[in-house]
């Protein structure tokens, strides 16, 4: 399968805090989510993606073409939403149309107004009097207007309510289904990520801890419950986020299908419960558990 | 680049057509007493027609977190700096212009006329290096920290300026330039332009390696 994006070994340091060894790809057509805790990476790396930040190790290649080198056809062919919305606040919607129109090669200006006329935009509103939302909105109208084969998204439902957010990452969906686009989107949402991501990567502490398609990772990560004794010690040892209760303990398993023949007879005798987990539960196994 | 550049060219307009017009009432108002000194002043002006703009333009740009968005583009940071360092060079020659068939015009004497020119062309060749330097201290802080720096340099160089007066003997300050240019060929003072711009341009290669270095490092 085609990649669209490859970043290998991408390394920054700062004073407080590192990123290292943030190699990720994305195969076309598919949705990457990308789940951090705050701090842990996740803007840096999108930063690195879009060249806003240099990586002091790593390279990075889009669509098979080096980033440093082709910077401006890779951004033609990216659309990018940010957590925050930079614009000019004093200009109007439609000028900061006109004004990104003239760097993109395949701007499609019919597309710009009849998403902002979809989205509620009114065209001769100054930026700066938008909402939060209405401004995320006016990001995917440009992000989309231009017709890109990927998305980067970062953040970009923190803060809205829930309508806009389902709005947004059916929109995404559909550019995945009908536009055969792929997405790179980051979030601490992990109910988004659930909604829309073919594959995931956990970013914990500025290093990925895993990076697998979402089912895969779904179905390793189990959460037993499990009476004392039940259990041999090597399974024990393996569970994360372990705690003990009135009827036995209970912990996070990322070796579910590694262990699944060990315990049936357990599981049989009602000795172990196994019980699905979300990708919040693999979130909090990570770091309160450390990497596996 | 042309995007950028018309962004940005509203305050070069705004300054400049206000501050000709003050040079030209300047010289009306002296003329009979002032001349060469006048040149002098009137392409001082020149400075102010540059800087100021240059720091309004990018102290919106701060304002709005301008650079960030303009990174999302497909647009190279190279590209930016280079349309904001090109309206400078764009309001001297027009200043310059402006100067030279105002004094062709209205000055009389040729030998006044000629130190005159050279004047002016002193004063651009000087006043770009300056407007470059303006563009390096901007991208190596920032806009406020930079102007409460002119505010303090300039009430200093004022101070220093009358001291010198007073010390030197020399009356009036602004015979200086004419000190400086008279008996020299114009030509001089044709390649100085040209030199400023070298300069002006090595400055511009430094301003993109330290703007990146702030934003991107």
């Amino acid at each position: 399968m085609d990649k669209i994006l490859e970043a290998n070994g991408l390394r920054k340091e700062y004073r407080t805090f590192t990123l290292d060894g943030v190699t990720l790809e994305i195969p076309k057509g598919t949705i990457l989510g990308l789940i951090g805790p705050n701090g842990s990476g996740k803007t840096t790396t999108i930063r690195m993606l879009m060249k806003m930040t240099r990586p002091d190790v790593g390279s990075i290649r889009m669509f098979g073409l080096g980033l440093d080198a082709h910077e401006k056809e890779i951004k033609n062919r990216v659309g990018y939403v940010g957590e925050e919305q930079f614009y000019y606040q004093n200009k109007k919607v439609s000028w900061t149309g006109r004004f990104v129109s003239q760097y993109f090669e395949k701007w499609d200006q019919e597309m710009f107004d009849s998403l902002l006329k979809e989205f509620n935009l009114d065209p001769s509103q100054k930026v700066g009097k938008l909402s939060k939302g209405m401004k995320v909105k006016l990001s995917f109208a440009i992000a989309f207007s231009h017709h890109p084969e990927l998305m980067i998204l970062d953040e970009p439902t923190a803060g809205l309510d829930p309508v806009i957010r389902r709005e947004m990452l059916d929109r995404l969906l559909a550019f995945r289904d009908d536009h055969d686009g792929s997405v790179f989107i980051s979030s601490h949402i992990t109910d988004d990520i659930v909604r829309i991501a073919d594959h995931v990567a956990f970013i914990v502490d500025g290093k990925i801890a895993v990076h697998a398609e979402k089912d895969e990772i779904l179905s390793d990560w189990k959460r037993l419950h499990f009476k004392p004794g039940a259990l041999d010690g090597e399974s024990v040892t393996g569970l994360r986020c372990v705690e003990a209760h009135a009827f036995g303990s209970t912990g996070v398993t990322n070796r579910y299908r590694e262990l699944e023949g060990s315990i049936t007879a357990a599981v049989s005798a009602g000795d172990v419960k196994v019980e699905n987990v979300n990708l919040d539960a693999v979130l909090i196994a990570f770091v309160k558990g450390g990497r596996s | 680049m042309i995007g950028i550049l018309k962004k940005n060219a509203g305050f070069y307009l705004m300054y400049g057509i206000f501050l000709l017009i003050m040079s030209v009432v300047m010289w009306y108002s002296a003329m009979d007493r002032l001349r060469t000194p006048i040149a002098v002043i009137n392409s001082f002006f020149m400075f102010f027609i540059v800087v100021i703009p240059a720091l309004s333009a990018e102290a919106l740009e701060e304002k709005h977190r301008g650079y960030p968005f303009l990174a999302t583009l497909p647009l190279k940071l190279e590209t930016v700096i280079r349309a904001k360092m090109t309206l400078p060079v764009m309001a001297v020659t027009v200043t310059v212009i402006f100067n030279l068939v105002f004094f062709q015009f209205f000055e009389s004497s040729p030998s006044v006329l000629a130190d005159c020119v050279k004047i002016i062309l002193l004063n651009a060749s000087i006043v770009i290096m300056l407007a470059g330097t303006v563009f390096l201290l901007m991208y190596r802080y920032n806009v406020r920290m930079l102007m409460m720096f002119l505010v303090f340099a300039g009430v200093f160089f004022n101070f220093l300026g009358l001291i010198a007066v007073r010390t030197s003997g020399i009356g009036n300050i602004f015979e200086w330039p004419e000190m400086v240019v008279a008996g020299k060929p114009t030509w001089i003072f044709i390649v100085m332009i040209f030199v400023g711009l070298g300069v002006y341009h090595l400055i511009f290669r430094r301003a993109i390696r330290l703007k990146e270095e702030r934003l991107f490092d």
